[in-house]
């Protein structure tokens, strides 16, 4: 097995960071740990082949199970923005409600 | 500069002043309004104890039949056709967990997740029912490593699912 896992690892992770920052998104430090945990799954398919613990036809669905583990892991981070931005923004509106309503002496949240 | 000039000047600075302030009270009641239609906003559905349940039953499930793999590793104890019952029982509890899932609304995410751990259940049992088309002797069952790894990833959707799901609880 000629590959560089590491560089590997590194690239899957970049290619992540760019997908994500097109939607908008800035996970570059998970990305990149995805992507090295990707390479990681790609090496031990390989080498339960070379050692006959698994068939080559059977390889990609091994490697079929860790995209699905990643995507999930991907869901939980975008999850995770998503209730970090609902905070962000009932916090303006508790803002809104208490200082702000008393400066216009009027309430715009019901 | 005259005096009078001054005075202008000074008087429309102030009203540019009062416009400008009039203008953003206006831009900011604008981000504003729609926000004024319910005191607070949800992105992502809440928390789900009955989520957390069934996903938590779905992995007891997957680590009960591992350790039986794991200890009964020889055919004719692991091949395929011996465990259908299993394959049954765990794709009807993450086709209920679908189906819970889908109904909550703004629920995408963990609905997808639902939707990673049955495609990897799948793989699973297409590598289990493969195997046991192999010539007769061990070959026929899954290797230990191997299991390592598989059962690794659904673990993996698992707990993935359930740390959104606790990240919910705590927060919203």
């Amino acid at each position: 097995m000629d590959v560089d896992f590491a560089a590997l690892g590194g690239q899957i992770g970049e290619r992540i960071v760019t997908v994500l920052a097109g939607h908008g998104k800035t996970a570059g430090g998970f990305a990149r740990t995805e992507g090295e945990k990707i390479a990681l799954a790609i090496r031990q398919i390989a080498e339960m082949v070379r050692d006959g613990e698994i068939l080559p036809e059977e390889a990609p669905l091994y490697f079929d199970i860790q995209m699905q583990h990643s995507r999930a892991v991907l869901r939980t981070v975008e999850g995770i923005g998503l209730v970090a931005a609902e905070q962000a923004i009932n916090g303006t509106l508790d803002l809104i409600k208490g200082a702000v309503t008393t400066a216009l002496g009027f309430s715009l949240v019901k | 500069m005259l005096p009078d000039d001054l005075q202008v000047r000074s008087m429309w600075a102030s009203i540019r002043s009062g416009v400008w302030r009039h203008f953003a009270a206006a831009v900011l009641l604008l981000f504003l309004l729609p926000l004024t239609t319910s005191c607070s906003v949800s992105l992502i559905a809440p928390y789900d104890s009955r989520t957390e349940e069934m996903v938590t039953q779905i992995q007891g499930e997957l680590s009960a039949f591992h350790q039986e793999l794991v200890y009964d590793n020889e055919a004719p104890a692991c091949v395929y056709s011996k465990h259908v019952d299993f394959y049954r029982t765990i794709h009807a509890d993450i086709a209920n967990l679908r189906v819970r899932v889908s109904a909550i609304a703004k629920n995408l995410a963990t609905a997808d997740q639902v939707r990673a751990l049955e495609a990897g259940v799948g793989d699973l049992e297409t590598i289990h029912r493969n195997r046991e088309n192999q010539p007769p002797g061990d070959t026929r069952c899954m290797g230990i490593k191997a299991m390592e790894n598989s059962f690794g990833g659904l673990e993996g959707i698992i707990r993935s699912i359930l740390q959104l799901e606790m990240v919910k609880q705590r927060t919203l």
